[in-house]
């Protein structure tokens, strides 16, 4: 009884999810569709594959909010630099751009000690604002013919952007449990003095987090940039707090040292699953923005109780 | 060496203002007339009564991100209330709504134990309900302002006074009243006593017999009133009343209160020092528009001069913990 108690603790946004799908199933004939299936898909893959950098500084003990502006310069970097140098250099170009936003990230927090919290809403209005010069504001539309093949494009009967998000959540799950690199980002969270007694370099490893961090945002901004065949300074606004949000709902806890890859997809599935439901239902979207609202609080409410117990006995 | 330092870790702050004004004058010889302050300040009110608020907050170790929500939704009612009722009435109901509000947020907050990221994440997550309520209340469209010429002074009006009275106006007063009143508050009663010794260990407060939880819930309520006063200043200045018209005011508090050196990690940080870090802010964008930085340019500027205050007062307290 005890241990079924428990998993039910453990898992309720995992729980929630499963509930909402068989609801889904029974109540509208359009849900269980493929069409409607790889929609939803294509929707996770760009906050998923941010997530999964997310999932690293979450564990860390850390957070990131300028995630969304790198999104937004990163597939405007692969739009802007095609001209001079290349498609594909271009989108490495744009990659190497958004590793080192992530670097500037991790030397501001894991060196000079700054709040992640003010650091990266410093650099968020950084790189916004280098992404804005860069674009003088406006969008600007590919000129590459093949460019928007790799957010639309299809492979083996799945979308491309869903194969990558496959491999970002892959990639991140071996990390986080095989390497000695993973194991010491669980270590941070739960004490960086710990970690630090113990011989671990939690300088290095922070910024390695951060720059994994920008890497992620990095390609959710060339698929996002090439879905829509135009990158913009104004695209991923709202992405850094949603990608959180989902984190954070799937069970890995702000506090850091806890949480996997797996619980923040659930996370980031469940919310995604959600407006779908919502949409399908026809629910006007300002309905839509109270119900995620009253329903990130009280997940975030519950667990907060959960920590809460768990520290007093 | 170390008393130079502590200098420097009380002053610093205030040293960036005097900085940035040095800059602006340099480049510009408007900048320190009597029109171009009193803009200054009169710009700062709103943001000011909100940071002040936040101030509280942010002091007791939590943090509120539904401000901008808040403050939209209050400004609505505002509006809306003076079709049916008098205007003194309206505001009253307005302030009332402000706090419970911000009672809703410290409830949650405090009933669930939430830490300082759950914090953040509950009034997230308040924030998304409370800019849901404004647009469906208004169904996404602006109210038209108020018909009472009372309530349009409160925002534009300046005081009659000879020829100083141009330049102080009705919110400058409005704004210094209540951080005088907040200030007393947080530096000389058992409530500011009690937030900062939440903010900087939150469990030694509850042994010595304190009870953090009424404390915080406190400063929640306090904030929803700011927010309220805020949104009536705002309402009053442009005249009318956006289901949006609040949105990013959080950011801003929370950068102002970084700029005047209040800690994020609770337990440092006061009314004052609000105030300083508020004028800081708009002294920051005045100077850029005056040395004519385009809008692009000002973002990148505002992202540097904040990661540089922090790095600073971080670098400077590492110093002092060493020495």
């Amino acid at each position: 009884m005890n241990r079924t108690k428990q998993i039910l603790g453990e898992q309720k946004t995992l729980l929630a999810l499963l509930i909402l799908c068989i609801f889904m199933s029974i109540f509208s004939n359009v849900f269980l569709t493929g069409a409607n299936l790889t929609a939803v898909l294509i929707q996770v893959s760009i906050y998923g594959i941010t997530a999964c950098g997310m999932t690293f500084a979450i564990i860390g003990g850390e957070f990131d909010l300028s995630v969304g502006s790198t999104m937004a310069m990163t597939g405007l970097l692969s739009v802007v630099l095609e001209p001079a140098l290349g498609q594909i250099p271009a989108i490495f170009a744009a990659l190497l751009a958004a590793c080192l936003a992530g670097a500037l990230n991790g030397f501001l927090i894991a060196r000079c000690k700054i709040n992640s919290f003010i650091a990266t809403i410093g650099t968020m209005y950084i790189i916004k604002g280098v992404a804005l010069r860069i674009s003088d504001g406006r969008p600007v539309q590919s000129a590459c013919a093949w460019y928007q093949k790799i957010g639309n494009g299809w492979l083996l009967g799945i979308p491309v952007m869903v194969w990558v998000l496959l491999a970002c959540v892959l990639a991140t799950a071996y990390i986080l449990r095989q390497t000695r690199f993973g194991r010491n980002v669980y270590t941070i969270g739960g004490s960086s003095e710990v970690a630090h007694n113990s011989g671990i370099s939690v300088v290095k490893c922070k910024t390695v987090i951060f720059i994994i961090c920008g890497f992620t945002a990095g390609i959710a901004g060339i698929l996002n940039a090439s879905r829509l065949n135009t990158g913009a300074a104004t695209h991923g606004e709202t992405l850094a707090l949603s990608v959180i949000t989902g984190t954070v709902i799937g069970g890995t806890s702000l506090v850091g040292g806890v949480g996997n890859v797996w619980k923040t997809m659930v996370g980031i599935l469940f919310f995604n699953v959600l407006t779908n439901a919502l949409n399908i239902l026809r629910v006007y979207s300002y309905y839509q923005t109270a119900i995620r609202g009253i329903l990130l609080v009280a997940i975030i409410a519950l667990e907060s109780y959960q920590v809460y117990q768990k520290q007093r006995y | 060496m170390k008393k130079y330092q502590r200098f420097l870790g009380r002053y610093a702050n205030l040293l960036l203002l005097a900085l940035l004004c040095l800059v602006a004058a340099a480049f510009s010889s408007s900048f320190f007339s009597a029109r171009n302050l009193s803009n200054i300040l009169k710009q700062s009110c709103i943001l000011g009564v909100l940071t002040i608020g936040l101030s509280n907050i942010l002091i007791s170790g939590h943090m509120d991100l539904s401000i901008g929500a808040q403050v939209s939704f209050t400004g609505l009612l505002v509006i809306a209330l003076q079709k049916e009722l008098p205007v003194g009435l309206a505001i009253l109901a307005a302030l009332l709504a402000g706090c419970f509000l911000g009672m809703l947020n410290g409830l949650v907050v405090v009933l669930f134990h939430a830490n300082s990221g759950g914090s953040l994440m509950i009034t997230y997550g308040t924030g998304l309900l409370f800019s849901a309520m404004s647009l469906i209340y208004t169904q996404g469209f602006t109210l038209e302002g108020s018909d009472s010429a009372f309530y349009e002074q409160i925002g534009i009006g300046t005081l009659p006074i000879g020829s100083v009275g141009r330049y102080i106006s009705y919110s400058m007063v409005i704004f210094v009243l209540l951080a005088l009143l907040l200030g007393v508050l947080e530096g000389r009663t058992i409530f500011g006593r009690a937030i900062h010794m939440t903010g900087y260990n939150e469990e030694c407060t509850r042994l010595s017999g304190i009870k953090p939880s009424r404390h915080i819930l406190a400063s929640y309520m306090i904030m929803g009133v700011m927010s309220a006063v805020a949104a009536i200043l705002l309402t009053s200045r442009v005249s009318g009343a956006n289901p949006t018209a609040g949105d990013g005011y959080e950011m801003d508090a929370i950068i102002a209160a970084v700029l005047g050196g209040i800690s994020l990690a609770g337990g440092k940080g006061s009314v004052p020092r609000a105030v300083l870090g508020v004028i800081t802010f708009q002294v920051l964008s005045n100077a850029m528009n005056l040395i004519g930085f385009g809008t692009y340019d000002q973002t990148i500027v505002k992202g540097v001069v904040l990661i540089l205050a922090i790095a600073f007062d971080t670098w400077n307290r590492k110093q002092l913990g060493k020495a």
